[in-house]
């Protein structure tokens, strides 16, 4: 079929404008539900840093599925951590996301990698960014070392 | 490119507002529904799959949705596409956020090609969402229905019409658009547009 092009209405447009509640007050009240629920978020990433320190012990037993599980609850993490305080954390999940998608291109898994990953991620959760050297030393290591691993082009 | 102007002294009026949030991990869905509240939306409806989801748009309209990428069922990309070929234009035509957590240039080119309007990379801010939300009331996208793609423009840069066809207005731009600037794609981002399949790891 030929392409069509249409306006269709935009029922959003309607809902911006100098009425209702503004940017400042609508994030600052967010931030504040946010708050609310930090120990249900802390309890969250500890939860999914469980997960992955048992699922690595496991690795051995199945290691798609497991990749899988690993993958998840990093990208978990990686998703809420800075929210509630962990940058890093954050970042060094989002780092362990990318080491572990390497394992789909041929580069295989580095159980090490993944070991220094999970290690860096345990003492990121205690820091909660509190000393900027330690936790710039340990994103920095994590970095390199993603770097190394990245497979070649 | 779109201008989509300042946000800093909009307002929100959500007073009836509907959203959907499509996600299934709860405490994710909590964070999302939060920041929502924060902003004064009413209406918040959650679900855990594709498939409620599509049984939930079909009963009652929705303002925005937030769909998560990774779903269990179905995953979000295939969700949206599903919901662009709606014949119900409540459907077709909702304004849709894809949230991704680790998320790669192929993503983004898949997130953009399956119809959604935005992609939000987590953990996903008050300042960020509430700033999109206005984008996208602003934006003046054209909506395409062919064969192969149905959604909002995906070109950001508008150059008219095809040479050649109908609707061609003399200021539309040039027909050349010069030498690409930006660099090479990867490898892996090219095999994102030929494969985009989810990484089974």
């Amino acid at each position: 079929m030929p392409a069509t092009f249409t306006t269709p209405p935009n029922n959003l447009a309607k809902r911006v404008g100098s009425k209702g509640v503004s940017r400042s007050s609508a994030i600052q009240q967010a931030e504040a539900n946010i708050a609310s629920m930090r120990d249900d978020g802390v309890a969250y990433i500890d939860e999914n840093l469980e997960i992955l320190n048992s699922t690595f012990l496991s690795l051995p037993d199945g290691p798609a599925d497991v990749i899988e599980k690993l993958y998840e609850a990093s990208d978990s993490i990686a998703g809420t951590a800075a929210l509630f305080g962990f940058n890093s954390l954050g970042k060094a999940a989002y780092s362990l996301c990318q080491l572990l998608s390497y394992a789909d291109r041929g580069a295989g898994l580095n159980r090490p990698a993944v070991k220094a990953h999970l290690d860096g991620m345990q003492m990121l959760r205690r820091f909660a960014d509190a000393d900027p050297a330690a936790t710039k030393m340990i994103l920095d290591n994590l970095s390199r070392l993603l770097a190394h691993l990245a497979p070649k082009r | 490119m779109i201008k989509l102007g300042a946000t800093s002294s909009v307002k929100l009026d959500f007073a009836s507002a509907n959203i959907l949030i499509v996600e299934d991990k709860v405490s994710e869905q909590d964070i999302l529904a939060q920041i929502l509240m924060g902003f004064g939306v009413p209406g918040i409806q959650r679900r855990s799959t594709a498939d409620e989801a599509l049984r939930a748009t079909a009963v009652e309209a929705f303002d925005l949705a937030l769909i998560d990428a990774s779903l269990k069922d179905t995953d979000g990309y295939q969700l949206i596409m599903s919901m662009r070929r709606s014949e119900q234009a409540s459907i077709k035509h909702l304004p849709i956020f894809l949230l991704c957590g680790h998320v790669q240039r192929p993503d983004v080119m898949r997130a953009r090609d399956c119809g959604a309007n935005f992609v939000l990379s987590k953990p996903i801010s008050p300042q960020v969402l509430f700033d999109r939300i206005v984008w996208l009331a602003r934006a003046k996208r054209i909506f395409v229905e062919s064969d192969s793609y149905v959604g909002p423009d995906r070109r950001f840069k508008s150059f008219g019409p095809p040479v050649g066809t109908a609707g061609r207005r003399h200021d539309d731009l040039s027909a050349h658009v010069g030498e690409a600037t930006g660099e090479n794609m990867s490898q892996d981002a090219i095999d994102g547009f030929f494969n985009p399949s989810k990484v089974s790891l």
